[in-house]
Order: structure tokens, then sequence, then C-alpha cells
């Protein structure tokens, strides 16, 4: 239990950063930008009439579902997603790339406490200041959404979504821990997943009418709008993000129990 | 006596590259085993699969009896080690460390760190990543200790400690081994081994080359004789079987010598001889002896 409290307490004034952040960056989002969106409204609206016909009917659906509340919640997530995903990551890499960076694993190695239980403690560290972090998220964004005068059982689980999104990049941020044989930088390699991350989602958006699935683009799995838009994120998402977590954390664990420690 | 640490056929290649080779050893309860050999003759190999830092590629590792592998945890529980190169988490501070370590034992060390830390003159106040070579050895030497191990490890232990600070080492690890715990002293500085060790095993690329008591190693092993003889005699034909490196020097000879005493002493006491020394040479040039056997080795020691 000792290394839980260690990791926590190593992990609070980065978590606290971002917590405050995530918080910062969705009220902004929804008590400041979007009244001024809404304003400008039927101006848009006018505009789209004067496309095409199918073209109008599909982009204003689209625009319809942007300009409520829910829709425009949905698209300010992404841009925390991004954020979040570099800050799960960062974690990650900080708590699982610790003694390797401070050339100590010989340190921890040698108490009586198995590979494994560390490697659990460590998750479970990583894994509670996240949940933490996103207990704050929820409440603010529940806050916002109770002062719209809203109410939509969905828009709890779109409040989640930063959480569920989260957990795929501290699995991949515990995977570059483990395997890089330096990380010579934490906020580097967390940025680097991030942004990797962040390109595949362009990519994504540029070849959405040529290929519909985004399986490639991690970000895109948990997207509110689409909850908001179909009831669900598509039960192949979920189920790929769920082999994503399974699998980098899989390979991690038989890593960090099966190998050779490297000394100093 | 049971064997605290036994290995047999112990072998562990890192991929092609060989760390150790059917390393049989065998350290008993309450002994300081001495463990020499230059730098990559596998001393640290050994350790590290003892302590299992790193996995063997076959062979047996025992610690307490117990598989090193299979039982590590139990095995660390009673074991203190301490590396050759400590490091240690940054922005912390030695107390912090160590109260960090001492909370995976399951029992208060607080007292324990404070004796040790008095012993060595450890600030337990500053920041490990401020301290000197010297300072921080001694934190880890205290992180080795604090759980009061029946078991203490040491790597090449003496680096960056002055020679009052080693003194002092020393002298806590005869303490420890006086309440009955057992020493594995890896080191490739032999006049600490020969200082505190009972026994010794030599180690030359990966294999064990022979474990013997530090008495028997020198026993066996040729003695420096020099002796002065009254002026105007003349001792330029002194030879004497078993005898060999002869120098005359004046009214002074200087040999090495293998055999028995009374011979040399007869040989000896044909001469006026005003000064006579015998002594048993130091254990690097036994140590030496076995590396230049057998081809000679590429690394010899330091000294």
């Amino acid at each position: 239990m000792s290394i839980l409290r260690f990791e926590i307490r190593s992990q609070i004034r980065t978590a606290a950063v971002w917590t405050a952040a995530s918080a910062l960056i969705i009220s902004v989002f929804m008590l400041g930008v979007y009244p001024v969106f809404l304003e400008s409204y039927s101006e848009i609206k006018n505009i789209i009439a004067g496309f095409p016909k199918e073209f109008a009917e599909v982009f204003g659906l689209e625009m319809d579902m942007l300009f409520s509340f829910e829709g425009f919640y949905g698209f300010g997530s992404f841009y925390v997603f991004v954020f979040g995903a570099a800050a799960a990551a960062s974690l990650a890499v900080s708590v699982f790339a610790r003694e390797k960076r401070a050339k100590c694993i010989d340190f921890i190695f040698t108490k009586p406490i198995s590979r494994r239980n560390i490697f659990a403690l460590k998750l479970l560290s990583v894994v509670a200041v996240l949940a933490a972090s996103n207990i704050v998220y929820v409440a603010v964004s529940m806050l916002i959404y109770s002062f719209n005068g809203r109410s939509d059982g969905r828009f709890f689980l779109a409040a989640c979504t930063l959480f569920f999104t989260q957990l795929m990049f501290l699995s991949a941020g515990v995977l570059a821990a483990v395997y890089m044989k330096r990380v010579r930088s934490v906020s580097g390699t967390a940025a680097a997943i991030a942004f990797g991350a962040f390109l595949l989602s362009a990519l994504s958006s540029i070849l959405e009418d040529v290929y519909p699935d985004y399986f490639y683009a991690p970000l895109k799995y948990f997207d509110p709008i689409k909850l908001f838009l179909n009831g669900s994120f598509g039960a192949k998402y979920v189920f790929c993000a769920i082999a994503i977590i399974a699998s980098c954390l899989a390979a991690s664990f038989f890593r960090y129990t099966k190998s050779d420690a490297k000394s100093a | 006596m049971s064997a605290v640490i036994e290995t047999k056929k112990l072998t562990k290649f890192y991929g092609k590259s060989r760390g150790i080779i059917d390393v049989d050893l065998s350290v008993n309860e309450g002994e300081i085993f001495g463990f020499i050999g230059p730098n990559g003759a596998g001393k640290s190999t050994t350790i590290r699969t003892l302590l299992g830092l790193i996995f063997k590629t076959s062979g047996e590792a025992r610690v307490f009896g117990m598989d090193c592998e299979r039982e590590t945890e139990k095995i660390l529980r009673n074991v203190g080690y301490l590396p050759s190169e400590v490091f240690y988490y940054d922005r912390m501070r030695a107390i912090d460390l160590l109260n960090y370590s001492a909370s995976f034992y399951g029992k208060d060390c607080t007292k324990r760190i404070k004796e040790l830390s008095a012993a060595l003159e450890l600030d337990l106040g500053k920041r490990v990543e401020d301290m000197s070579l010297g300072n921080k050895k001694k934190v880890g030497i205290v992180q080795g200790l604090l759980h009061s191990p029946d078991l203490i490890i040491l790597d090449e232990p003496t680096s960056g400690l002055d020679p009052l600070m080693q003194k002092t080492f020393f002298e806590l690890i005869k303490r420890e081994n006086e309440r009955g715990v057992t020493v594995l002293f890896s080191s490739h500085i032999l006049s600490e081994v020969q200082r505190i060790c009972d026994r010794v095993a030599i180690i030359r690329e990966g294999r064990i080359l022979e474990t013997k008591r530090i008495s028997q190693l020198q026993e066996n092993a040729y003695k420096k004789v020099s002796f002065t003889v009254k002026p105007g005699s003349d001792v330029r034909g002194f030879s004497v079987p078993g005898g060999g490196k002869f120098e005359v020097s004046g009214q002074s000879v200087s040999f090495i010598y293998r055999g028995d005493c009374n011979l040399l002493l007869s040989a000896i006491g044909k001469y006026p001889v005003l000064n006579v020394d015998i002594s048993d040479p130091p254990l690097e040039e036994i140590f030496l002896h076995y590396y230049e056997e057998g081809g000679g080795a590429s690394e010899h020691p330091a000294v």
C-alpha cells in the first residue's frame, strides 16, 4: 500500500493542474463561447438554406445538433479529450517510468513485494487519480448543464466519456513507459502520444466519406455527439477501446514482470 | 552449518553475451563471504540473479532454501542490498526515502534509521540528489540495513566512501555479522575482502575458479622472503629449492619461496644473518596468480 500512497502523492500536483484546466476549458466553452455561438444561429441557418436540398438536409441536421447545448458540449469535449489524453498518458508515463528515469529500479525491485503487485498498485494509483479528476470534471459539467435547465439522461454518460478516453491513453502511456529503453521526457512522450491521436482524428475526419469507420482514431471512440445523435457510441468502438486497454496493459504487465531489470 | 546462499550450475546469458556459466556457490550461515573478480567477471550478474532482478538462463539459485525466482518476495524480506552505484528518486529527502524503504518491511525501523545515520554521520534532512557520492552511499548503507536483515549483499560497497568512513562501514558490517548476519561481499578491491572475509570465491570470465578460506589461499601461496647479512659476506650465490625471482642488492637478498619453512631457515642459517623478513603475499598477488594461469586474463584487478 505504501507504493499506492507514494505514487498518488507524487501525482497530486500534476493531477490538480489538469483537473482545474479541464474544468476551466469546458466552463469557458459552455458558459463563454456557447452563448456567443448561439447568437449567430439564424445567420448560419440562412446560409445553409442556400445550399442544395440534400446537402442542406444532412448539414442542417448536424448544425442543429451543434447548436444544441449537448452538441456544442460534444464539440468542446474533443479539445478536452486531446489535452485529457496527454494528461492521462503523462501520468502513466511518469508513474511507470519513475524508477527507469531515476535509475533506481534496483531499489523498488529489491523490496519484499512482487513485481505483479508493484505493477497493480502503480496502475491503481493512476486510475484513482484520473477517476478523482473526472469526478470533478463530471460534476462541473453537470452543474453547467443544470444551470441551463436541461435534462437528458445521456448527458451524464457524455460527461463520463473523458474518463473512458483517458483510460485508453493511460494504457498507451504505460506501454510506452515500460517498453521505451529510455524515457527522457515524460511530457514529451505524452504529448507525442496525444498529438499522434489528434492527427489520426483529423485524418478520419478528412476520410470520413470514403472510410466511415474510424477504428484508427481512438479520440473519436467515445464521441458525445454520436451518443446524442444515435443513442450510443457504437458497440464496435467500445469493444475496440476495451481491446486497446487490455492489450496495452497485458503487454506491459508481461514485460514489467518477466524481463531483466537493467542495472544503473 | 546450513547454506544461506546456494547456487548450482547457475548460468546467465544476456542474449549471446556471457554473464555467468555454471556458478556453484555456497555461503554458510553467519559467515562473511568474499566474492572477488575484476569488472565484468560476473559478480554483479550472480548477485542480481540471487535478488531476482534478472532471470537465470539455467541452473539453480536458492537463498534461505527458497528459489530465487519463485519466492523472491519472501527472500527479500530478510535481505539487505547495497548496489555498487546508488540512485534514488528525485526531490526526496533522505529521511523520506528511508521511511519509504522501511514501509515495505512492516516494522518500525525509526530507531535503527537514527542509529545507523548517527554512526555514518548522515544528514537525514538533506535531499538525496543534493548529496555527494559518499553521502548517497551512506543513504544506501542505511537503506540496506534498516530492517535488520539476516543476509546482507554488498556489491562493491565502498566506492565513494572516504577511508575513515570505510572503517566505520566495516565496523558496522562486522557488528552485524557478530549478531549472526550472513554477508556476501563482492569486490574487486582485494584488500577489503582480505580485511573482513572468512572465505572467498574467485570468479573469472563468468566462472568460479576457486573457493577457499582466506588463510588457505595465503598458506598455499608463495612467501615473500628477504634477509640481510653482515658486511663482508657474499650472498651472490644464494639459492634454495622452492625459491625463485632472487634479487641481490649489496648485503640483502629477496626472493619468493614455496615449500618447507625448515629448509628455508636452514639455507638462510648458513649465512651470518642480521635480519630476516618472511611475509605472506598480499591477496592481490595471489589473485593475479589465478589470472596469469591458463593464458592470463585481459583485465587485471584494481588494487
